[in-house]
């Protein structure tokens, strides 16, 4: 069984109702753990949030640190860790070095540790807003969540995020050089048990990252390539435009043709069932041969790359990413939101499941 | 139609025999020492392989892997692989067609950078990463093994000398029992790093803390060989990608592996990161005319030093690039029945050098060119006349005498130097403190090339064409050889399949080569890649606006960008974000570093743009020329922040 | 593909040079293999890089630059495997949030905390054999709909057809009593599913004599009886169009509105659509932006096309039923709301005589 078939997704009015009739009460206390980065859409959930009365309201915010990043984009940051601490007045911005020496991958290491000290007493929910927390952030963030979600039964766990494909194109990560686990999402990837594994990869193909799947395809080096192409999606050719962009690289990978496949692409839970459809079948038709492994790597829209995130933490499996080493954005211009936040939320542990203090 | 040029990595040939079939056996007689005693260095101490990406480190490392090396013995009398057999023996890792080491290759991933960021102390780091190097070896030549249809359960180590005591606590003498043991320290030990949250210190298993040392056990493994007798392997353990561990972690890893009383061979892999604090000037060529630029190959009593990328120029090291690009070019045609079908597998007879010539009307304006040149610069007729002279003979001596129009060009370059009255070797052409010319104009190959460069951008004459330039213009790498060559195979195919002439002009070589180093470097995406083009942009234009002056001060051209040696140890020694730019830059062969060049009383650092830059600007593949500047000019191409800004 | 003949005639026919020619084989290697091959209409040996080459040589030498343009930059090909992809995501993106939602309303929960009831997953097995799934053309899908979801539906509960007989209906029902235990069960709510929806005409309009037709009047006409027995009171019908166009999807909404307006009792008291894959609005072909290609509609045409069925849509189909202007093709068919050019195949009676690229097969109403 999947532990998220049934997940609750809402969005739109849904959305509003649920945060005036269920979070919006004196008896709830609420952590919104968030980026406070120049991403423009750090601040949109906390100035929905700011809206809510009744509820207790605390703020980590997280500030990704990346070494030379230009002066324009910390402005930005600095100007957007401000208002979020005007929208949520008792919280505390923290720093978090994405990169240690040697352009070592840190984040999530530092990320964990920063959540191993955080006291969830009394809390009754905890709010992940990834819109501006890159991958090896809020990966191992949710981990650890959901990992103190069971400790506390009661504790509810969601996460958010202000969908702006618009933005998202418009934010290119300049990538690091490197392929890397996510921390704390290793699987068994690596283990001389797993080496004769057959190996399965399936990276999210994304315009303009050709070079960086190549590179974690070094590192996988899989028997098998399953490429997965949005579909459906607001550009009904894109599924073509990145096969060419990809044709080099897929005929270096010997991805046969019918081994796409597909995800729609604002629905993270279609890519969660897709992916852990696929696993459980290779899992039936490996065990005679030695098992089997599938490696993940995702890539592009933040709501997409949660489903993968339910995927692998569902099956435990590994999860390969080139961490960003800064941000370019593309066209010269303020980076503005491009209309109004739509935001959309995935409850992913607590009452909505049959867990509460209560029943 | 598969391209196998495509497939860049030689890593995406999994399978042996196909990996086999594309390795030229060139790169291991020039890399892995020319006498028998520098060879055994490889083996008997530390070794560090230094090169650039694509310089071909890793695909030596996959060679002498244990499986490979059997597989390649199985087929030791297929034509194909006899040289490459013999090459191996040359190297001692074969001997009597039987293999001598039992060789691994460990990629040093994250997985090993990140015991570096343990909440622990150093000491209990470093333990814990080289217990993991070591138990990951001991499986690695095991799965070797295996991998090569070897019953393990009747392979066994041959412990060091008094080392009798130890082998208990490596597992035991037999394969099964040290695999066993290796397994259990390696979950361990990876169950540490993958934790989201790390145990503390006092909370580690004994499987991950505990004393495990095999390679001050392990003197050889003793392996059954085709089933008929036992085999004594030196082990080798190679470990790639090493420039990813942290500095502190690399020294000591370093330190660790250069004690003499280790008896298994141990490699280390990297990256030329040119900027690493005294790392770089360990090796320097005795050649001081030229720079400094590295040795090939440096032994010393406790290390040994390959590097694969020297910088030279040396014809010598050209020549043997240019054989290797054959060889490998050869081999891959090979697998594409479209052209071995049809015998042409020699890429170079495909690529014309037939010189290519200006229109008549181009000829016609540039011959007016250089006569309004001459009255403009009030040159006697006579004058001009003899260098006219001058360069016919030159151009019949050097069996040039087609190229009208480059006989041109050279007296319109002839001209203005004469006008310049300025000694042609001065690389600062623009100072005028002599008057007479200290020695008579000449018309030599560095006029010729630089009248060709001045055709190239005048009137789009091709100026890259030809095996050679397009093997020059790869430099040294053979995954940018590759690079260029994949596109050239593919509209060789396309005009195989059309009933064409096999074959490509000077021009459309040209314009293959100009695009592919185009888009190699829009395709960069390493850190500060955008940063990077910036700045070979930057000297691109400066490189090319003096070559192009009219009296080619600089001959062929420049191609490269000085400035005093002075400031770049000041930017080395900085943590600015120029250092990082320049450190990024050469990493990836977007350009090469020659420090301590002479010239004129003083010494230079020089910039020397990669190929692909070369390529993409029309300048020349000639080394030499450089434009000079200062480190606060770079930062302003690179538009990084000026330090103390 | 045989390549070397393909060349030799791409260059013969479109004057490439060779540069150009690299270039666009590697596309056309590459798009035959990914997709287009596939095409249902194809056979061995004359496949998409055949029928393209025959296809551009019907335009003057001119013409023919644009006309592969538009098929290069422009063309929507939705492969079996994408189509699959809408089969199998209908039922958790579209059905069963409808299906959670009515469970909360019966149970009074918000939707968010339904699962928490232990009584949730009951209720919701209950609905869902409740509803009803019914093709409305072969493009539905209706077997590979049923095998996306065999753990989940009984094939009791799938009609292949509207086109059922009153015997069939009644086994429906006893069926449904049987599974649920109840003598007296009906059916609460029903998905009429089918592939495409181009201008909405098909499915519902008004002719100009006043009277209603399409697919949807023809289903609530078939047999009216069974509304009343088979169905509850306040049942809702859900109509769901795995790709339809931007024009659709607004159209088919105010029409049917419009339609409950004026039949009331004759018609159905709660409808609702859904789409799996909204076209953008910019896929249409455009007099301004695609200016040389939509020449060509207009140059290259035949009349004799206009069959009574394609007259519906308007007065003409240069560029497709309704003038649509789509650029799409479905890989077992193309809809006929696609630009006439790449469908269309006639001899010449009043006009061009028009070589399709994607030959179309008539289906049945």
């Amino acid at each position: 069984m999947n532990r998220w078939h049934r997940c609750i997704k809402l969005e739109g009015c849904a959305l509003d109702e649920f945060l005036r009739d269920y979070i919006d009460r004196r008896e709830r206390s609420l952590l919104l753990i968030a980026g406070a980065g120049f991403d423009p859409r750090s601040t949109s959930i906390a100035q929905r949030l700011a809206t809510l009365d009744l509820v207790k309201k605390r703020g980590l915010f997280l500030r990704e640190e990346r070494p030379g990043a230009p002066a324009k984009l910390r402005d930005m940051a600095d100007i957007n860790a401000g208002k979020l601490s005007e929208y949520i007045t008792d919280s505390e911005v923290v720093e978090i070095p994405i990169f240690a020496a040697g352009n070592a991958v840190v984040g999530g290491r530092e990320v964990a540790k920063l959540l191993a000290q955080q006291d969830f007493g009394g809390l009754t929910d905890v709010l992940l807003d990834i819109s501006a927390l890159s991958t090896g952030v809020f990966f191992p963030a949710v981990r650890m969540l959901l990992a103190e979600a069971e400790r506390r039964p009661g504790l509810n766990v969601h996460v958010v995020v202000d969908e702006q494909p618009a933005t998202d194109h418009r934010i290119i990560g300049v990538a690091s050089d490197h392929a890397t686990p996510v921390h704390g999402f290793k699987g068994r990837i690596g283990l001389d048990e797993t080496g004769n594994h057959a190996r399965l990869w399936l990276p999210q193909l994304v315009l303009h990252r050709r070079q960086t799947l190549e590179r974690i395809y070094g590192t996988v080096m899989p028997d098998d390539v399953c490429p997965i192409l949005p579909f459906p999606c607001s550009d009904p050719r894109l599924p073509d435009k990145l096969v060419e962009e990809y044709r080099e690289t897929l005929e270096a990978w010997r991805v046969d043709i019918r081994n796409f496949l597909y995800a729609a692409e604002n629905d993270p839970l279609d890519l969660y069932n897709t992916i852990v459809r696929v696993v459980d079948t290779r899992v039936r038709v490996f065990a005679a041969v030695g098992g089997s492994l599938v490696t993940l790597s995702p890539a592009g829209g933040k709501l997409l790359s949660v489903g993968s995130l339910l995927a692998a933490l569902d099956r435990d499996l590994p999860v390969m990413f080139v961490e960003s080493i800064g941000y370019e954005i593309l066209n010269d211009g303020p980076l503005l939101l491009q209309g109004p936040p739509k935001i959309v939320h995935l409850w992913l542990a607590g009452e909505a499941y049959g867990h509460s203090e209560k029943n | 139609m598969e391209n196998p040029f495509l497939k860049r990595a030689t890593e995406h040939l999994r399978d042996d025999d196909a990996f086999l079939a594309i390795i030229s056996p060139e790169p291991l007689r020039h890399y892995l020492g020319r006498t028998d005693a520098d060879r055994q260095a490889l083996f008997d101490r530390l070794a560090r392989l230094l090169g650039q990406p694509g310089s071909g480190k890793t695909t030596i490392a996959r060679l002498l892997e244990y499986s490979t090396l059997a597989a390649l013995l199985r087929k030791r009398n297929v034509p194909d692989f006899r040289e490459l057999a013999k090459a191996l023996a040359d190297c001692q890792v074969i001997a009597e067609d039987r293999p001598k080491v039992l060789g691994c290759r460990l990629p040093m991933e994250a997985d090993y950078r990140e015991f570096w960021e343990l909440p622990y102390p150093p000491e209990l780091k470093h333990q814990l990463f080289v217990a993991m190097i070591q138990c990951r070896a001991v499986l690695a030549w095991l799965r070797q093994l295996e991998n090569a249809q070897v019953d393990l359960t009747k392979v066994s180590i041959v412990p060091k000398e008094d080392s009798e005591a130890s082998v208990g606590a490596i597992g035991g003498r037999g394969a099964v029992e040290l695999r066993e043991k290796a397994r259990r320290v390696e979950a361990a030990l990876y169950n540490i790093g993958g934790a989201v949250l790390a145990p503390s210190s006092n909370n580690l298993s004994s499987d991950a803390a505990g004393a495990y040392h095999p390679f001050d056990v392990i003197e050889n493994f003793v392996v059954p060989y085709e089933g008929v007798e036992m085999l004594t392997l030196q082990p080798l353990l190679m470990l790639d990608d090493a420039h990813q561990l942290h500095p502190e972690q690399y020294r000591l890893l370093k330190k660790w592996l250069m004690r003499r009383e280790l008896k298994i061979g141990r490699w280390l892999l990297s990256r030329l990161d040119a900027l690493e604090s005294g790392e770089m000037l360990d090796a320097v060529s005795a050649d001081i005319s030229e720079g400094t630029h590295f040795r090939r190959f440096t032994v010393t009593r406790d290390v040994t030093e390959v590097v694969f990328q020297t910088g030279s120029s040396r014809q010598q090291e050209r020549r043997f690039f240019r054989t290797m690009a054959r060889d490998m070019a050869r081999r891959y045609l090979d697998r594409m029945p479209l052209f071995r079908d049809v015998r042409l597998t020699d890429l170079g007879t495909m690529l014309t050098s037939d010189t290519p010539r200006i229109a008549s009307s181009e000829m016609k304006q540039l011959a007016e060119a250089v006569d309004s040149s001459r009255e403009r610069l009030r040159i006697p007729q006579k004058k001009a006349e003899e260098l006219g002279t001058l360069v016919s003979d030159y151009l019949r001596n050097s069996a040039h005498e087609q190229e009208s129009d480059v006989a041109l060009a050279m007296q319109s370059i002839l001209l203005h130097r004469f006008a310049n009255r300025v000694p042609q070797e001065a690389l600062f052409a623009d100072l005028e403190d002599d008057l007479e010319p200290s020695k008579p104009l000449a018309a030599d190959a560095t006029v010729y090339e630089g009248a060709r460069l001045h055709l190239y951008h005048q009137f789009n004459r091709p100026f890259v064409y030809g095996m050679d330039a397009v093997c020059d213009a790869a430099a040294e790498n053979p995954e940018q050889f590759l690079w260029f060559a994949a596109e050239l195979v593919e509209h060789l195919a396309n005009r195989i399949q059309r009933r064409r002439r096999p074959e490509l002009s000077a021009r459309q070589q040209q314009e293959i080569l100009h695009s592919r180093a185009s888009k190699a470097i829009s395709d960069w995406d390493f850190p500060d890649s955008p940063a990077v083009r910036r700045l070979v942009q930057g000297i691109a234009d400066r490189c090319k606006k003096r070559s192009l002056e009219p009296n080619a001060p600089l001959g062929a051209g420049a191609c490269a960008f000085g400035f005093l040696q002075t400031e770049f140890d000041r930017v080395a020694q900085s943590n600015s974000p120029l250092a990082q730019v320049l450190k990024f830059a050469v990493a990836y062969n977007a350009i090469t570093l020659i420090p301590n060049y002479p010239c004129k009383k003083r010494t230079w650092c020089l910039l020397e743009l990669g190929g692909f830059v070369l390529v993409r600007n029309g300048l020349t593949l000639k080394r030499g020329g450089f434009v000079e500047g200062t480190a606060n000019e770079l930062m302003t191409m690179a538009n990084v922040a000026r330090e103390g800004a | 593909m045989n390549e070397s003949l393909t060349i030799r005639a791409l260059e013969r026919v479109m004057k490439w040079d060779d540069e150009a020619i690299v270039k666009e084989m590697t596309w056309l290697r590459l798009m035959s293999q990914f997709k287009y091959d596939s095409y249902r209409d194809y056979l061995g040996g004359v496949r998409f890089s055949e029928c393209l080459i025959d296809w551009l040589q019907q335009f003057q030498q001119e013409d023919r630059q644009a006309a592969y343009d538009y098929i290069r930059q422009q063309l929507i090909f939705i492969s079996y495997p994408e189509m699959q992809h809408l089969v199998n995501w209908f039922f958790p993106a579209c059905v069963e949030p409808i299906l959670a939602s009515s469970v909360a309303a019966r149970l009074s929960v918000p939707q968010y905390l339904l699962w928490s009831r232990e009584t949730a997953a009951g209720e919701f097995e209950l609905a869902l054999r409740k509803t009803l799934f019914v093709g409305l053309s072969d493009g539905a899908r209706m077997d590979m709909l049923r095998r996306a979801n065999e753990k989940r539906i009984s094939n009791e509960q799938v009609l292949v057809t509207t086109q059922v007989n009153e015997s069939k209906w009644q086994d429906v029902l006893k069926e449904l009593r049987k599974d649920v235990k109840d003598n007296a069960a009906q059916f609460s709510r029903v998905f009429l599913v089918d592939d495409f929806v181009g201008s909405g005409k098909t499915l519902l309009r008004r002719e100009e004599n006043g009277t209603w037709t399409g697919k949807l009047k023809k289903f609530r006409d078939e047999h009216p009886g069974i509304f009343a027995t088979h169905f509850e009171a306040n049942w809702t019908l859900h109509v769901h169009h795995y790709v339809c166009s931007h024009e659709a999807s607004e159209r088919v909404r105010t029409t049917a509105a419009e339609a409950q307006k004026e039949l009331g009792p004759g018609w159905f008291d709660n409808v609702a659509f859904s789409y799996g894959l909204i076209l953008p609005e910019s896929v249409r072909l455009d007099p301004n932006r695609d200016s040389a290609f939509w020449d060509g509609t207009e140059k290259y045409y035949d009349a004799a096309i206009e069959t009574d069925a394609i007259r519906v849509g308007g007065k003409t189909a240069k560029r497709g039923f309704g003038e649509c202007g789509l650029p799409l093709i479905l890989e077992h068919n193309t809809p006929n709301n696609s630009v006439a050019l790449l469908w269309a195949e006639s001899n010449g009676e009043k006009g061009h005589p028009m070589r399709p690229l994607f030959r179309r097969a008539e289906r049945h109403w």
